[in-house]
């Protein structure tokens, strides 16, 4: 009991002094912190997108669904997702498989291809395909994760995630880039 | 059973009323055929009225060899013993298979006789027990077999077989005496015995007795050497003839001054004086004799009826023996060459002794009881010389003087200077022993009798307490004092003519003598004390008295348990030791425990209480001590509470012996008046029911009651029956029944019948019987009731039936061949059937025989949920048909087995034997699995452990009937005979092939089949176990494998087998027909007929046994390529696998070629290609070789490629790539030279995918 009493009269100090401001020279600086959680804002699009899955994400885990454009169908896509290794990791979404988990073509079935590896450099190497067929896209195609790395990275940091390049194969068998938006995301 | 004959007055005659008591006991109710009898062949009453009467044991009117006894019954009639009891009920089919001149026929073999037999032969068909010597005292300390005491071992009978004994004169045309005694196995033929029945002196000696007096008869030439006041015996002259039948001339005399007093001089006149001696010397022998037995033991002659004997001399040419023959009732003398004259007092004394022995116990001259024999007539010789030298003849008395206790050593010569036998001392002959062992039954009995001729030295003259001494005996260190010889010659001639049988031992004599010397002297005397030492100084019972014993042991019984396994306790206490338990449910047999011969004997037994109906029974124990003494406990009541139970008590029928340590009594549950239940040919064991084969009108049953109960579910009745018929097959003729009778005999219901239209499959005209099958029948509808059920055979009248298969033996009469024994295998041979082949058998005369066994009456009062239990006990054969086995059992019954092999049912058995034939010709040669599902009626199912099998049809067997077991179908059988041999572990019948026999000259005996060999047979091989025999000495004949034409000419003789000498040759022949492959041939055995001389004599030849001729080929197995090596294209650095698989015979090589060039090394089914790369590209082959040839695999191409996974041509492999191989990804649809198809094949595909993948 003794010491629960002196620790809160400190710290009652410390908020007067605080408070008042003002004269008597330099004021301390504020303790260091380090991210604890990663916040991400979805991006404003109707295209290919990744955003937040906010029922799978947790503070220090980042689920993002890559969703399709509406009223299209497509036979898959495959992208290179590159984040700075020095602030997160690709992780397995919840109850996937691998790094990339198929969302929308044929997932688990034998015409799915699928497949997702971590090349280095923060790159994410990731495919999702039906052998044939087409499905829309106006759905979640896919999705990854990425978790923070512990005590690396300082609260407040913009944690980059841009697609390096991608493609997608569209219902007609036609091969095209991959426009993918992508959202900001902060290491808090 | 006792009846007095209307009219008699029984109380005058107390002992015939006693022994019509005794031969009461056996000779069991009215039979359809005389069963077992005793007929009495003689009655003595002695002066006391005691009455001894001697009777022979029957089956059927055959005589039991050894089986005579004696009733001895006292005046008071309260008092009565049996002198070696014999067997009690012996239960045997007494018809033989083969015929007195048949048998005849072997011991002519035997004998090698060129000619005919001296005299007619003798020849008795009878019963001989199979006997056991069982150690009587198995408790601690064991004794070795040579430490034995006579008393301490029994010998019980353990079966019966039916013989003919055959006394076979022989031996002029080898210039000597010889008589011979057979028993010969009247079924198989079998020599069971053969002895010298010639009743010597052995190696006996002759000597002159002075200047004697002699009793002749006026008449002839003046005087004739004829003893009318001894019955007439006369004395007469062989002159040197060898004939055993010839009368000889009675000798005369002008001047009735006989002989010279001088050894005979070979060559000389039989009749002139010198020649006079010899017959003096027998004349007197035999008048002195006469007088011994008449003044001192009241015997009138040999027969004790006064018929006279004939004493014959100069019996052949220098003959160095003497004989009695039982047949001639005569005694015959040789001159003797390396011996005197044979016609020394004692040795006419011995041989005269041999027919009062003939004409009282008759003990049999082989074994112990002849070695008896011959001992009673060294004593009784003895005491005739002691009587006729010491007392001068006259008197009632023997003295001790005058006489000496050796036998013969008045006929020595310097060519054999000392005594023939030792009375005091016998091993000083060097042969004999000085006491009893286990051994001496082996012995001949010239020196056999050594142990007897000493015990009764002892009783006599007294045995010595210096162990120096030769008149000591080590099992009587203390010595003896003896009675005299008076004295020892009455108990010992009581003993022999009132106790001793004539299978009696060693131990039966002292016996006797104990029962003689009570008579004589009273018990408690000093005399039957004497007569203890006197046997225990030759290891033949104690002196204390040790199987004297009077004292029964005590028993008592208890029970543990009421259901399932329960256990049987007894206890036991006796002075002597405790030697057998019998239990007794019900007072039917159940065990038999030997207990060792403890004093007190604890013991137990597990019993399955589910094998005899549930309720109240009673258990019973036996207990008989070392000596035989017997006392039954009191009966302990157990009940039993079983849900599945056995309703038959002894449906196995193995309670048989009455033999058990002499518990005489059968305990049989079975109602069985004439002794259907007998030892022959049982389904299992050694009892069974044999019903019928008398061939004449018969009915013949057993039956048992039973009380089936009203709460019983099922009452399922099973049992094993084969029959055996000469029947034609046209109708049923002789039936066997199962009948549900009332209690009063009524016939309520014929469950079943079978006839001789069910009878074995072999068609032929000697029971098979190891053929028996299972059948099941319903008797829950007597549920309730108690009923008997019966068993019940019948036959027709006797009609002639022609033979079953046709004579093959051309005239003259045939012989009958030689059935060899077969050395023990794979197989155990207990049994062999019939020397007489199909070939001289005559038909028959329709008879049927009936075998049941192992009956069973299985309750169930509840639902049956238990399963049967089920096993394989193998698959028979490895090619073409094969047997699949199969055996269970059940708490009911076993109704269905099913037999699946790699899961795939093959066929089903309803009823035994559970043996299904299989053609593994719908299999793949390999290894295989059989499993069994058995049901029972509740459908409850037993599955059994898989058994793994092999099997391998590249090889067949191309002779039909290999085994003969179809007689000789599809063989040409010239001069070939048929025999049957039964095995206990299969339930087949091995048919052998025998060559035949012929009167005259031998004829050739081929046996032969035609044959075609293929072409691409890899093996063929004539295979064939034989065994064989030479009669001629040295072998002349030789058994030759011939390969013929089919137009019977001899393309070769491929092997020639024979025999090295006379012994039994057995072996197994494998000749190579590889060089007829693709021919039309004929294989052929080939030997001579067997061969008798048209007048009889000697048989000459080779007997030849074959079991079974086998030609077994394998099929060509050129090598073939089952699967070949794949083409493949596969990426640089893959490595890569081309295989192959091969078939043919082995061994197989293997060698890989790439573009038709040998790859070092390569060697193997599979070639490894570690990382494929540009160079490695090209053709690959194998040539897979075996000794036949070779066979080249078609060719295998490897592509090794340089694929571009860059699809995109962005600089960059990774997924960016998928979409354009996507792009292009068509299964099945062929392309050209497009990217997307990695692996170049021509497709894009998942295995381009899979390629596409791996990069990523």
């Amino acid at each position: 009991m003794l010491r629960v009493k002196s620790t809160l009269g400190c710290l009652l100090l410390a908020l007067a002094v605080a408070c008042g401001g003002g004269g008597g020279g330099n004021p301390p600086p504020p303790p260091p912190t380090t991210a604890t959680a990663l916040a991400y804002t979805d991006p404003v699009s109707t295209g290919y997108r990744l955003l937040r899955n906010a029922t799978l994400s947790t503070p220090s885990r980042l689920v993002l669904d890559l969703v399709g454009p509406s009223g299209l169908n497509g036979q898959g896509l495959a992208f290179i997702l590159t984040a700075d290794p020095a602030k997160v990791s690709w992780v397995q979404p919840p109850s996937a498989t691998g790094l990339v988990q198929n969302l929308a073509f044929d997932p688990g079935g034998a015409s799915q291809v699928l497949t997702g590896a971590d090349k280095g450099g923060g790159a994410l190497h990731g495919a999702v395909f039906r052998k044939a067929g087409a499905v829309p896209l106006g759905q979640p195609l896919a999705r990854i994760s990425l978790t923070l790395k512990a005590n690396a990275v300082p609260a407040n940091t913009p944690v980059g995630i841009t697609l390096t390049e991608g493609n997608t194969l569209s219902d007609t068998g036609t091969v095209l880039p991959l426009t993918l938006a992508t959202g900001t995301l902060v290491a808090k | 059973m006792l009846r007095a004959r209307p009219g008699q007055d029984q109380s005058k005659h107390p002992a015939p009323l006693l022994l019509g008591l005794i031969l009461a006991v056996s000779s069991t109710g009215p039979a359809l055929r005389a069963a077992q009898q005793k007929k009495v062949v003689s009655v003595r009453r002695d002066a006391d009225e005691s009455t001894h009467a001697r009777f022979i044991q029957t089956v059927r009117g055959v005589r039991v060899w050894g089986g005579d006894g004696i009733s001895h019954a006292r005046r008071d009639g309260n008092e009565f013993l049996l002198t070696q009891p014999v067997g009690g009920d012996i239960t045997l089919n007494t018809s033989p298979t083969l015929t007195s001149s048949e048998v005849l026929w072997i011991v002519s073999e035997a004998l090698q006789l060129r000619g005919p037999f001296d005299v007619a032969p003798k020849v008795e068909l009878v019963i001989v027990p199979e006997l056991e010597r069982v150690h009587r005292d198995t408790g601690a300390p064991v004794k070795p077999g040579q430490a034995l005491n006579a008393i301490e071992v029994m010998e019980k009978p353990v079966g019966f077989r039916l013989a003919y004994h055959v006394q076979a004169a022989h031996g002029r045309e080898q210039g000597e005496a010889a008589i011979t005694g057979f028993l010969v196995d009247a079924h198989g033929g079998g020599i069971l015995q053969r002895w010298s029945a010639l009743e010597t002196t052995g190696t006996g000696l002759s000597q002159h007795s002075g200047t004697v007096t002699l009793s002749t008869a006026p008449g002839g030439l003046g005087h004739e050497l004829r003893d009318l006041g001894r019955g007439g015996n006369a004395t007469l002259d062989m002159n040197h003839s060898w004939d055993m039948a010839l009368n000889g001339s009675l000798y005369q005399d002008a001047d009735d001054t006989w002989g010279d007093g001088q050894q005979y001089l070979p060559g000389g006149s039989t009749t002139a004086p010198n020649g006079q001696t010899a017959a003096v010397d027998a004349h007197f022998g035999t008048q002195a004799t006469w007088d011994f037995f008449g003044q001192v033991l009241g015997r009138n002659g040999i027969d004790g009826a006064g018929t006279p004997t004939r004493t014959r001399v100069h019996f052949g040419d220098n003959y160095d023996n003497a004989f009695w023959w039982d047949e001639c009732f005569c005694l015959t003398f040789g001159d003797g060459s390396k011996f005197k004259t044979l016609t020394s007092l004692d040795v006419v004394g011995h041989e005269f002794s041999h027919g009062v022995t003939f004409a009282t116990a008759g003990l049999i001259y082989s074994g112990e009881s002849g070695s008896l024999n011959e001992a009673t007539s060294d004593i009784l010789g003895t005491m005739v010389e002691f009587y006729a030298r010491g007392a001068n003849g006259k008197g009632a008395v023997v003295p001790d003087t005058g006489g000496n206790w050796t036998i013969g050593e008045q006929l020595s010569t310097p060519a054999f200077d000392h005594p023939l036998r030792y009375m005091y001392k016998p091993s000083l002959d060097g042969g004999s022993p000085d006491a009893w062992s286990t051994s001496l039954a082996y012995l001949d009995v010239h020196f056999g009798s050594g142990p007897m001729n000493r015990c009764f030295y002892f009783l006599a003259q007294g045995a010595s307490p210096n162990a120096a001494s030769a008149y000591a005996s080590s099992y009587l260190p203390g010595g003896m004092s003896g009675l005299g010889n008076d004295k020892a010659t009455r108990i010992w001639y009581r003993a022999l003519t009132t106790y001793l049988t004539s299978a009696s031992t060693y131990l039966h004599a002292r016996m006797a003598a104990l029962r003689a010397a009570i008579d004589l002297y009273g018990q408690g005397s000093a005399e039957v004390q004497a007569v203890r030492n006197a046997f225990a100084a030759i290891n033949v019972g104690y002196t204390s008295g040790d199987g004297d014993d009077l004292t029964p042991p005590t028993v008592s019984a208890t029970v543990v348990g009421n259901s399932g396994v329960i256990e049987f306790n007894a206890q036991a206490q006796d002075n002597k030791g405790v030697a057998l338990l019998v239990y007794l449910v019900d007072q039917h047999k159940v065990a038999t425990h030997p207990v060792g011969g403890q004093a007190s004997a604890i013991d137990s037994l597990t019993f399955d209480s589910r094998s005899i109906p549930k309720g109240s029974h009673t258990l019973t124990v036996i207990a008989t001590d070392l000596v035989g003494n017997v006392t039954y406990s009191t009966p302990v009541p157990f009940q039993l509470s079983n849900s599945f139970y056995e309703l038959l008590l002894q449906g196995d029928f193995e309670f048989g012996s009455l033999y058990d340590g002499g518990v005489d009594k059968r305990h049989s549950a079975w109602v069985d008046p004439i002794g259907i239940i007998s030892q022959g040919w049982p389904y299992l064991g050694w009892w069974s029911g044999d019903f019928c084969g008398v061939g004449d009108t018969n009915t013949q049953s057993i039956y048992q009651t039973v009380t089936i109960p009203s709460e019983a579910r099922s009452a399922i009745l099973s049992f094993w029956l084969e029959v055996f018929s000469q029947e034609p097959d046209d109708r049923a003729r002789d039936t066997f029944q199962v009948q549900i009778r009332a209690t009063t005999g009524e016939i309520l219901e014929t469950l079943a019948t079978y006839s001789n239209l069910d009878r074995s499959r072999l068609p032929i005209p000697i029971p098979a019987k190891k053929d028996y099958r299972q059948h099941f029948l319903d008797l829950s509808a007597y549920r309730g009731k108690t009923v008997q059920l019966w068993f019940e055979g019948r036959e027709d009248a006797a009609h002639p039936v022609p033979a079953v298969l046709p004579r093959t033996v051309p005239q003259p009469p045939p012989v009958s061949p030689v059935l060899l024994s077969w050395p023990d295998q794979d197989r155990q041979i207990t049994r062999s059937e019939a020397v007489s082949g199909v070939s001289v058998y005559p038909g028959g005369v329709g008879l049927s025989e009936f075998l049941l066994d192992n009956v069973s009456l299985k309750i169930g009062e509840i639902a049956d949920t238990e399963p049967p239990t089920v096993w394989s006990n193998g698959v028979r054969g490895a090619f073409g048909v094969v047997d699949l086995t199969a055996d269970g059992h059940d708490n009911l019954a076993i109704t269905r087995i099913d037999y699946l092999v790699d899961g795939v049912l093959v066929g089903s058995t309803t009823a035994g034997p559970h043996t299904l034939s299989f053609d593994s010709r719908s299999l793949t040669n390999g290894n295989h699995l059989l499993v069994l599902n058995a049901f029972d009626a509740a459908g409850n199912k037993g599955i059994s452990t898989p058994m793994g099998f092999s099997i391998d049809n590249t090889f067949s067997q191309l002779l039909k009937n290999p085994g003969f077991e179809a007689a000789f179908s599809d063989w040409t059988a010239t001069n070939w005979n048929l025999a049957w041999i039964a095995s206990i572990y299969t339930p087949e019948v091995e048919t052998i092939a025998l060559n035949g026999g012929v009167v005259g000259t031998a004829l050739p005996a081929t046996l032969s089949q035609p044959v075609f060999i293929p072409a691409g047979a890899s093996t063929a091989a004539l295979k064939f176990p034989y065994a064989m025999q030479s009669l001629s000495n040295p072998p002349d004949d030789s058994l030759k494998v011939q390969v013929r034409d089919p137009d019977g000419s001899v393309r070769a003789t491929l092997t020639t087998i024979a025999p090295p000498n006379t012994d039994a040759y057995y072996g197994q022949a494998e000749v190579s027909l590889m060089d007829y492959r693709g021919q039309d041939i004929v294989v052929a055995l080939v030997v001579n007929t067997l061969s008798m001389p048209a007048g009889g004599g000697a048989i000459k030849g080779l007997t030849v046994n074959l079991d079974k001729v086998e030609l077994v080929v394998q099929a060509s197995q050129f090598p073939s390529i089952l699967s070949q090596p794949a083409s493949c294209s596969v990426p640089s650095g893959t490595q890569v696998t081309f295989s192959v698989v091969a078939a043919g015979t082995g061994p197989l090589s293997y060698q890989w070629r790439k573009d038709g060039v040998d790859l070092p090394g390569a060697q193997a089914a599979s070639l490894v290609i570690p990382s494929a790369a540009s160079r490695d590209e090209g053709s690959y082959q194998v040539l897979v070789t075996n000794s036949l040839g070779s066979v080249l695999s078609t060719a295998a191409t490897l592509r090794v490629l340089t694929i571009v996974y860059d699809l995109n041509a962005d600089g960059a492999v990774n997924v960016l790539d998928l979409a354009w191989f996507l792009k292009r990804y068509a299964p099945g649809v062929a392309v050209t030279n497009s990217p997307a198809d990695l692996n170049a094949d021509g497709f894009v595909d998942d295995a381009d995918l899979a390629l596409l993948m791996a990069r990523l």
